[in-house]
């Protein structure tokens, strides 16, 4: 493993366990109002993880598509290959961390909604861009030749990233009634004192630890592209 | 809901993140190894040939 | 040749190719009928209010058959190798896009100006008069943004091993956002109802950004997918 890599994967790792110690001992526990009847929110405690593994995954996604830009830059000055590697990686991050919202997400409607799925416009808007991904995973393994599947994936990536925000923002059209709790809203969180600590914690946690695991996928790329190219030359001689 | 029922939804998602996560890792990190074992193979056997 | 001239005259160029066989056209033609005969047969359409649906349904079917078209398009011009010959002549490569993306609106709409009357009898619905500019609007936003994102996914399907089989992969996902708002636009508008119609008002919005966006973005990136 590099060092950079594990130094943050530690750090992350660290913050990762005060935000768990924090939102089960520290944070105060939510109290609805049902029916007349005070009922604590056990449930809510989901919402700390979450919420940063959402917010990973949109990021990685987002950094997939401007490593794409990069690539096509790059590709017009002189051809090179290295951010297709960081796009792939980055994507692939951003699937992981997606496929854990979809469990997390799950999990959550199960316990607040007692129903295992809802056609919720969040949880559909998830859905749509883990297919958009998808694609992009099914597109790389269809083209053959390296340098297309360079430049089409750049593209496409570029094209899925434009996408996520259209996405949500199309959920929200919707006439439906959405049930997914907006805890942020234009006019600013609505958590305060130690929720924000433990959330805000576990986010950059979350943060580090995922880009712990970007450099590792990416330091695997690059064997495996060594390895091939050492293979190629061999065969040659 | 109340803590004694949604107690194995939050270990659950809990868990979940770390097993996934984990899993990922070593999965990684074995490929990584035996990327790295065959380059080093390679290159010893690439050197051999060279030396003789 | 002015870059208009260009863009006409890769259009000009499909139009003749498929007035020689009317294949593309009449196929998607039966198709969209047939999509929306097997629609109203699977959700048993006669037996519910189709004003609440009718928009959802218009759009599958438009969307299915526009795919039938934008693969069409493309699967002629690698095959009979028109690709490489529109490639060497002396036009701007991203008016490639306009002339591409601009045919399969052209495709798409005449299908639709047959198809839309056809829905409208066969599934009784009526769209007032002070309404048929704006269904018409809505419409038309939907194709755009059909062909634009369609053009520039079918070229890169085309060149996959996969081909054909790629673009729904690719192009629906992408294209879901749009569906969407299209859905509630058009449903809006058939529903004739004062709240909803502001709601078609507010995804017809967003159409209008979806289209201008993936024009942009499309054209700026065509340029790499096509060719080398």
């Amino acid at each position: 493993m590099r060092k950079s890599s594990l130094i943050l994967a530690s750090i992350g790792t660290l913050l990762l366990l005060t935000g768990i110690y924090l939102a089960f001992f520290v944070t105060p526990e939510i109290v609805v109002r049902i029916e007349g009847e005070e009922v604590a929110q056990f449930s809510q405690k989901i919402f700390y993880f979450h919420v940063p593994v959402a917010w990973v995954s949109l990021l990685f996604f987002i950094i997939g598509g401007i490593f794409g830009i990069m690539f096509l830059i790059k590709f017009l000055i002189k051809r090179e290959q290295s951010y297709d590697q960081k796009g792939y990686a980055a994507v692939e991050i951003g699937f992981l961390f997606g496929i854990l919202v979809m469990i997390t997400g799950v999990l959550w409607t199960r316990a607040d909604w007692s129903v295992w799925w809802d056609w919720d416009p969040r949880l559909t808007t998830y859905l749509i861009l883990m297919l958009v991904y998808a694609g992009y995973f099914a597109l790389r393994s269809s083209v053959q030749e390296d340098s297309t599947k360079a430049r089409f994936s750049a593209v496409y990536a570029i094209i899925a990233a434009i996408n996520v925000p259209l996405t949500f923002w199309a959920g929200r059209l919707e006439a439906l009634k959405p049930v997914h709790p907006v805890v942020f809203k234009i006019s600013g969180a609505s958590m305060e004192g130690p929720m924000l600590a433990a959330f805000l914690v576990s986010m950059l946690g979350m943060t580090l630890f995922a880009f712990s695991l970007f450099l590792m996928r990416l330091d695997l790329l690059r064997a495996s592209e060594e390895l091939d190219y050492l293979k190629e030359q061999v065969e040659v001689v | 809901m109340e803590f004694k029922e949604a107690w194995p939804f939050v270990i659950g998602v809990y868990m979940g993140i770390w097993v996934v996560l984990l899993i990922y890792v070593v999965m990684v990190q074995n490929k990584l190894s035996g990327v790295k074992r065959e380059l080093t193979l390679l290159v010893k056997a690439l050197e051999k040939r060279a030396g003789s | 040749m002015s870059g208009g001239k260009q863009i006409l005259a890769i259009i000009k160029k499909d139009i003749i190719a498929e007035l020689r066989t009317k294949e593309m056209v009449i196929s998607m033609l039966i198709f969209v009928i047939l999509a929306m005969i097997i629609f109203s047969q699977a959700f048993n359409a006669a037996e519910k209010s189709l004003v609440e649906f009718g928009g959802g349904l218009l759009w599958v079917a438009f969307l299915f058959t526009s795919m039938l078209g934008l693969n069409r398009s493309f699967v002629h011009e690698k095959d009979e190798g028109c690709l490489e010959g529109l490639l060497m002549s002396p036009v701007d490569r991203p008016l490639i896009f306009f002339g591409k993306m601009l045919g399969n609106l052209i495709f798409l709409m005449v299908v639709e100006v047959i198809a839309i009357p056809i829905f409208l009898v066969l599934f009784g619905l009526n769209i007032g008069a002070s309404l048929i500019g704006p269904f018409v609007a809505a419409i038309l936003l939907g194709n755009i943004g059909i062909s634009s994102v369609g053009t520039l996914l079918s070229t890169i399907s085309i060149n996959t091993k996969t081909r054909d089989l790629m673009l729904p992969i690719l192009f629906l996902p992408i294209i879901i956002p749009l569906l969407i708002a299209a859905v509630g636009a058009t449903g809006g508008i058939i529903s004739g109802d004062r709240e909803q119609l502001v709601s078609a008002y507010a995804a017809m919005r967003f159409m209008a950004v979806y289209d201008i966006i993936f024009l942009l973005v499309a054209y700026a990136l065509y340029d790499f997918v096509i060719g080398e």
